[in-house]
């Protein structure tokens, strides 16, 4: 089966800023993959590059294993950052037409509306205009008409920002059972834990270019840093091999610099008369690859 | 299907539908026959307070009257009648609203105790002088103006067909011919060269309104898109020329139908109450300089709507276009400015050079059509100018609205619409 979306060395240029620098991912069948990175690293540039809204000005993109064409492109459900619906006509009335927009008949648009309105718990506001909706609804309502025509890729650009922990809860289990029906999802966001949490795989970016990119555990593993969280009453005034720690409400935290020994570290503890009640060996959080790589690109 | 046609399908019925469905339409739409509906029921009730018994004004309703007619005020009290006259054939006692009395006397008894409040006595000279008494009480009604029709009837004598009696009422309707100094006789065009002209004003002045109503419906629709933005969404479902063609081909098909609506109350109602004017049906309009001046309309709408939408899809926000759309407005609207010119010479260098710039085509085009004749040749290129242009101006349209995403949050300038252009296509 083709790949849902490769991306291949595209370059994007705005005056005389490269906003996009020879970014390449690919998506896959039925993967959720998360795209991450700081503001302007250029990820939503790279996703309208992905849904032909921009042209790059080298590379290419590859949807289903074509060009970003009509016909691919009706297969492929988009939530904006940059996201609203028209606020003086009547919610069900919005889904209908984006509906039929994707290529649904008028009587399967009106069903799929039904059933999208009522997983995402806005039935019973089908009939109100989008303007007397809260933000959080209308961000439901815009997810709900993204998944409506049952897309093969779905693309989520921030999907999170600004909802309440309910409803995140409820769209994390709407994009679970989007994978489980066949579809490959982008997931792009600032927030790691939530990214963590989603995707097999991610790709870092940032000024223009892939940081990190592949399976997370791989990525995790491949670094060979590693992160030692100790629960002590206090620390040694010398722990050896560590980069960088943080001290919070009695628990150490290092990251250990490349090819550090984290016994080194439990020693110096012992050595020093220090009682441990927990030591544990993790691998870094996504967090911690985004903020080192973040910062080692922006120092280069 | 091809996709690009379905997607126009589906937005053109969404806004078309959108905006048809609203109040708003409705009301406008029925503004105006419900004016000529209140005009026709006011203007008889008015020219029954000032019309004279003999004024010409009633000539056209005099020969139908007849038992009948009179019958529509049979809920009033009846107006007295005294004929003194032997020299008429009439018999008003067909005529359930009259009551007729031997003597004059008689009648005004009645009148006194308000058996009716108002009596008419036809003097035995009547046909000589035309003399009639009338005694009436401050509740008389419309009997002068009955009485006058039926007297006029019966005049014209019960042996003229009502074909003669039509005409012997009406004002004759007189053909003009000028005849030149070298002999030449010409037909004056007289009354359908004002009725053209009527026309290809009453049309010019239509498609600047519509302008200024559906376009600025369809610019705020373009920008509205972006300030909410939709605009990402629908690119990714449409393609900005199907999106564009279907708004500008909805709204388009939503001010025909306006107008359509307008123009058959016109026709339909106008004449019933519009009797006063003299044979208006008889004025004859071309049909073929009815479908130039139509045709002419819709390549203008097509060029205003495209160019709007280009104005609604190169700015970020509702209030930021408003203004910009006088820019469409003013062109449009130049050539009447140059009506005089337009009415002494239609074939001078400016109302053909305003021909021929697709902005002011159209406008120009219908006053001119209106006005004199213009060569088929003109005619034909200025329509072909027109209807290019509309199609390049759409495109157009369709890749600064695909461009637009890149001028969020921006002033519109022509150098930001232009990195759009370059960097968003």
């Amino acid at each position: 089966m083709a790949s849902a979306l490769v991306v291949d060395d595209v370059k994007k240029v705005f005056g005389r800023t490269t906003v996009v620098d020879g970014v390449s991912f690919t998506v896959e069948p039925q993967e959720i993959m998360g795209l991450v990175g700081p503001n302007g690293a250029g990820k939503t540039t790279t996703i309208r590059m992905a849904l032909d809204i921009i042209h790059p000005d080298a590379g290419s993109v590859a949807l289903f294993g074509s060009r970003p064409n009509r016909q691919a492109l009706q297969r492929v459900g988009y939530l904006p950052e940059e996201r609203g619906l028209y606020q003086k006509s009547v919610l069900n009335d919005v889904l209908r037409y984006l509906g039929r927009l994707k290529g649904l008949s008028a009587k399967d648009a009106q069903s799929r509306a039904d059933a999208m309105l009522r997983r995402v718990g806005l039935y019973e506001h089908r009939t109100k205009k989008v303007q007397a909706l809260s933000r959080g609804m209308n961000q439901l309502a815009q997810f709900a008409s993204a998944l409506l025509h049952e897309p093969d890729l779905v693309i989520l650009d921030e999907p999170f920002s600004g909802l309440d922990p309910i409803n995140v809860q409820v769209m994390k289990e709407i994009i679970r059972e989007q994978q489980e029906r066949g579809a490959s999802i982008i997931f792009s966001s600032h927030n790691m834990e939530d990214v963590e949490e989603m995707c097999e795989r991610v790709a870092l970016v940032s000024g223009g270019e892939v940081l990190l990119y592949g399976a997370l555990d791989e990525l995790k593993r491949a670094r060979g840093i590693q992160n030692i969280r100790v629960t002590a009453p206090r620390q040694p005034a010398d722990v050896p091999g560590v980069g960088n720690a943080t001290v919070e409400d009695g628990q150490f935290e290092y990251l250990l610099t490349e090819g550090a020994d984290p016994n080194a570290v439990l020693r110096s503890f012992l050595d020093d008369g220090i009682p441990v009640e927990r030591f544990e060996v993790a691998l870094p959080s996504l967090r911690d690859m985004f903020i080192e790589e973040v910062s080692r690109a922006r120092s280069a | 299907m091809p996709a690009a046609l379905d997607g126009a399908r589906v937005v053109f019925g969404h806004e078309f539908r959108k905006q048809v469905g609203g109040k708003g339409f409705l009301i406008a739409t029925l503004t105006i026959p419900v004016l000529l509906a209140v005009l026709w029921i006011a203007i008889p009730v008015v020219r029954g307070f000032v019309e004279d018994d003999g004024g010409d004004s009633a000539a056209g309703g005099a020969a139908g009257a007849t038992a009948n007619e009179a019958g529509q005020s049979a809920a009033a009290k009846p107006v007295g009648i005294v004929v003194q006259t032997t020299d008429l054939a009439v018999d008003f006692s067909q005529f359930p609203e009259f009551r007729v009395y031997a003597e004059t006397p008689a009648g005004l008894d009645d009148l006194r105790s308000g058996a009716i409040d108002e009596l008419f006595a036809i003097l035995p000279d009547y046909v000589a002088t035309g003399h009639v008494e009338h005694y009436y009480s401050d509740d008389a009604g419309e009997g002068q103006r009955q009485l006058g029709r039926i007297l006029r009837n019966a005049l014209l004598g019960e042996t003229q067909s009502p074909e003669h009696r039509q005409r012997a009422l009406a004002r004759p309707q007189f053909a003009r011919f000028t005849v030149a100094e070298n002999g030449e006789v010409a037909a004056e065009r007289g009354a359908a060269v004002a009725v053209s002209f009527i026309v290809g004003q009453g049309f010019a002045i239509a498609l600047i309104f519509t302008l200024i109503a559906y376009g600025t419906i369809l610019l705020q629709a373009v920008s509205e898109e972006k300030e909410n933005r939709m605009v990402e969404v629908l690119l990714t479902s449409a393609s900005p020329l199907a999106l564009m063609t279907g708004k500008v081909l909805a709204l388009g098909l939503a001010g025909l139908i306006q107008m359509s609506v307008w123009i058959a109350a016109v026709i339909l109602i106008v004449p019933r109450f519009a009797s006063v004017i003299p044979d208006i049906g008889t004025i004859p309009v071309d049909l073929g300089f009815l479908l130039l001046v139509l045709a002419f309309y819709l390549a203008g709408y097509a060029i205003a709507a495209a160019l709007m939408a280009g104005i609604g899809a190169a700015t970020t926000s509702t209030s930021e276009a408003g203004p910009l759309s006088a820019l469409v407005i003013f062109p449009l609207a130049a050539p009447f400015y140059a009506i005089p010119l337009f009415l002494t010479d239609a074939s001078h260098w400016l109302p053909r050079l305003l021909s021929f710039l697709p902005i002011t085509a159209a406008t120009s085009m219908m006053l001119r059509l209106a006005s004199s004749a213009v060569a088929p040749g003109e005619i034909a290129l200025s329509l072909a100018l027109m209807v290019a242009t509309a199609a390049l101006l759409l495109w157009l349209a369709s890749r600064v609205f695909r461009a637009g995403l890149l001028l969020y949050g921006q002033r519109m300038s022509l150098r930001t619409v232009w990195t759009a252009l370059r960097y968003g296509g």
